[in-house]
């Protein structure tokens, strides 16, 4: 008896890799545990000193909610992609995420002019996204964020992030 | 002190719209021929000393309105070649600030020579020809 | 020192920026829905020139309301009665400007404009007005002038120092014709869009050199207004340069009359001494005073800027310029202090000038 080429019974998945899901804190508050008490004052006084005229919003407005799914704001207020909650259940859950590699594009450093404030920044991002994102949600991996003009920090941090441990130990 | 008559150049030296530096009694002076007409200008810019009789002969920059602008006065303006500075040939006047910023100027004619042989005149660089005629400036 | 006595007209006081549900009134039902399916209404439009918290911005004691108390009751609380203020030229800094739909940015300023005129105006008649325009599209800022005109309490329109182009350029021509055939002053507010690097040689990284740097945007501006020949086609336009510093203004001054010397053919139609012109038709507000607290340096600096008609009172409320209510300097003569408070601002402004001729208050 001839056995068919494929089992039809057994139960399909389609998972996937997402490439690219953008996690944001719910305010720069959320980055402050990984910043020195000199730069947490910077940031409460002095601010970003970004290269654009709007100092917290683009100067080209989305179509949709600042570009992104306006199904997405946490009840619990903040910016869409500030919920791991809400990210769990509205996309890593629903569409199978297998693995989902988070790309942190707001205040990385990457558009700080203050060189050593980018630095501190960049460097809290990655430890947030660890902290926040990646020891409670294994099926998230981190993207390690740097000033791209600062290319000596940068290819430190790079060196520092890629020798140390993954949380889940794989 | 009474000015002293010097025979500084032969006139045809000089040729309508050119200039020509001349030193008298130790002093650099900048001749100018504006149509005919002679006029002598000390070759020191107030400003910064730069030599006049360095700088271009030019007309009147003026503009009725922002963009549209007009040349007059053709010729009427040397610029010291330093600073760009513009002198009124006639007077020795800045455009700019004719009141306190001036060339010094010095009176230039022409005289002919039979005029010149019977002196008074200074004419210690070149000779005198009866037949010639002659700029003068008094200095 | 304090203000000596009452009368004063602050040239330059900050209204708070409204939040999008009070500006929705005064925008049509098209925008408001982009701004709310768009959430733009959730923005907040500040500039990245006026950092709110740092220690320059918003003074530290003016921060909080008192209970019950209505933001315009605490303007007179703290910008207006303390001075004995008779009129203050006030002004909303929205990013607004910073929009690069010139469309939306000119809804956005006309919605600001309303807002001001219904909600400040009409409560407070020592206010007058300023329109914020989008000058990075002239045919926008003309119709907004046109439409805010008519209504005499605003006395000036106004632009930042640092915008897409230099502030004399002929591009910009249309505002200005706008401003002089309406009475209004043009206001250059210190600040920069970004839309380029702030200096000459690219980006600074730190606050204090954009903030320092901005004398330079206010000389670069008047240059460039003499040099294109802004005070030769618009022969009544006045320019009040706004948080701009003045101590500068003598070594410019000097250095332009010195420098047209040599290049004025270029520019022709700048027929007489750079500084006349500049003494007669820009004039600068006084706070933040870029000068020593000494009274003497202030007053050396005075007489090489030798014209007293130069100077507006300002307090810049509610930035922290001064402690107190010492809006004013020390070392500055009577009759100057006289000119600065009442006498060059009645006489800077075409429209103050008409008031007074009509005898209005």
């Amino acid at each position: 008896m001839n056995a068919p080429l494929v089992d039809t019974t057994a139960s399909q998945r389609l998972a996937f890799v997402d490439c690219d899901i953008h996690p944001i804190q719910r305010s720069l508050a959320d980055l402050f545990p990984y910043m020195s008490a000199r730069w947490v004052a910077h940031a409460k006084s002095i601010g970003p000193h970004i290269r654009q005229g709007l100092s917290a919003m683009q100067a080209h407005p989305r179509m949709m909610a600042a570009g992104q799914r306006a199904d997405a704001y946490p009840e619990r207020g903040g910016p869409p992609g500030s919920d791991l909650a809400l990210m769990q259940r509205q996309h890593l859950d629903n569409a199978g995420v297998e693995i989902g590699m988070l790309v942190s594009l707001s205040k990385g450093g990457m558009e700080e002019r203050n060189t050593e404030y980018a630095r501190v920044l960049s460097h809290a991002v990655n430890d947030w996204q660890i902290e926040a994102w990646v020891r409670p949600e294994p099926r998230l991996r981190a993207g390690i964020v740097v000033p791209q003009e600062d290319p000596e920090f940068a290819a430190k941090e790079i060196r520092a992030r890629a020798r140390a441990i993954p949380p889940s130990g794989k | 002190m009474s000015k002293t008559r010097h025979v500084v150049a032969r006139v045809d030296d000089v040729p309508p719209g050119t200039r020509k530096k001349i030193a008298v009694a130790g002093r650099d002076i900048a001749l100018f021929n504006l149509g005919g007409a002679f006029f002598a200008l000390g070759d020191k810019c107030p400003h910064e000393s730069g030599s006049l009789c360095a700088g271009k002969v030019v007309g009147l920059a003026e503009a009725d309105e922002p963009g549209r602008y007009r040349l007059s006065r053709d010729g009427e303006f040397v610029k010291c070649s330093w600073h760009g500075w513009e002198f009124g040939i006639r007077t020795g006047q800045s455009w700019c600030d004719p009141a306190n910023t001036r060339a010094r100027a010095y009176e230039a004619g022409v005289e002919r020579g039979a005029a010149l042989v019977k002196g008074p005149y200074v004419a210690d660089t070149f000779p005198v020809a009866v037949e010639q005629d002659y700029i003068v400036i008094d200095l | 020192m304090k203000v000596p006595y009452p009368g004063a007209i602050d040239c330059d006081l900050h209204l708070p920026l409204p939040g999008m549900a009070q500006l929705a009134p005064f925008i049509d039902a098209f925008w408001r829905e982009q701004f709310l399916t768009r959430r733009i209404d959730r923005m907040d439009f500040a500039l990245t020139s006026f950092p709110a918290r740092t220690p320059l911005g918003a003074r530290e004691d003016w921060q909080a309301t008192r209970e019950g108390e209505t933001p315009l009751d605490k303007l007179r609380r703290e910008a207006l009665d303390p001075h004995g203020t008779r009129i203050a030229v006030a002004s909303i800094l929205h990013g607004a400007i910073g929009l690069y739909n010139d469309d939306m940015a000119a809804v956005l300023c006309s919605a600001v404009n309303e807002h001001m005129a219904r909600d400040w105006l009409d409560h407070e008649p020592r206010l007058r007005g300023s329109i914020l325009v989008v000058a990075s599209s002239p045919e926008h800022a003309v119709r907004e002038i046109e439409r805010v005109a008519p209504d005499e309490r605003f006395v000036q329109a106004l632009t930042l120092v640092m915008g897409d182009t230099l502030p004399g350029k002929r591009a910009l021509w249309p505002i200005y014709r706008a401003c002089e055939k309406r009475g209004l002053a043009l206001a250059i507010h210190a600040g920069s869009l970004y839309r380029q690097a702030p200096t000459g040689s690219g980006w600074p990284s730190f606050h204090v050199e954009d903030y320092v740097g901005q004398s330079t945007a206010f000389e670069n501006a008047i240059v460039a207004l003499l040099a294109e020949g802004v005070f030769n086609e618009f022969p009544d336009l006045r320019v009040v340069c706004l948080e701009s510093g003045f101590t500068w203004l003598p070594t410019l001054l000097w250095r332009l009359n010195k420098e047209w010397r040599g290049v004025r053919q270029e520019v022709p139609w700048l027929d007489r001494l750079p500084s006349e012109v500049v003494r007669e038709r820009v004039r600068l507000t006084l706070q933040p005073v870029d000068a020593p607290p000494d009274g003497v340096q202030l007053r050396k600096t005075l007489a090489q800027i030798a014209c007293d008609d130069m100077i507006l009172f300002s307090t810049d409320y509610p930035h922290a310029q001064f402690a107190g209510e010492e809006a004013l300097p020390d070392g500055l003569p009577d009759d100057l202090i006289r000119k600065i408070l009442i006498d060059n601002p009645m006489a800077s402004y075409p429209r103050l000038v008409a008031e007074k001729k009509g005898g209005r208050p």
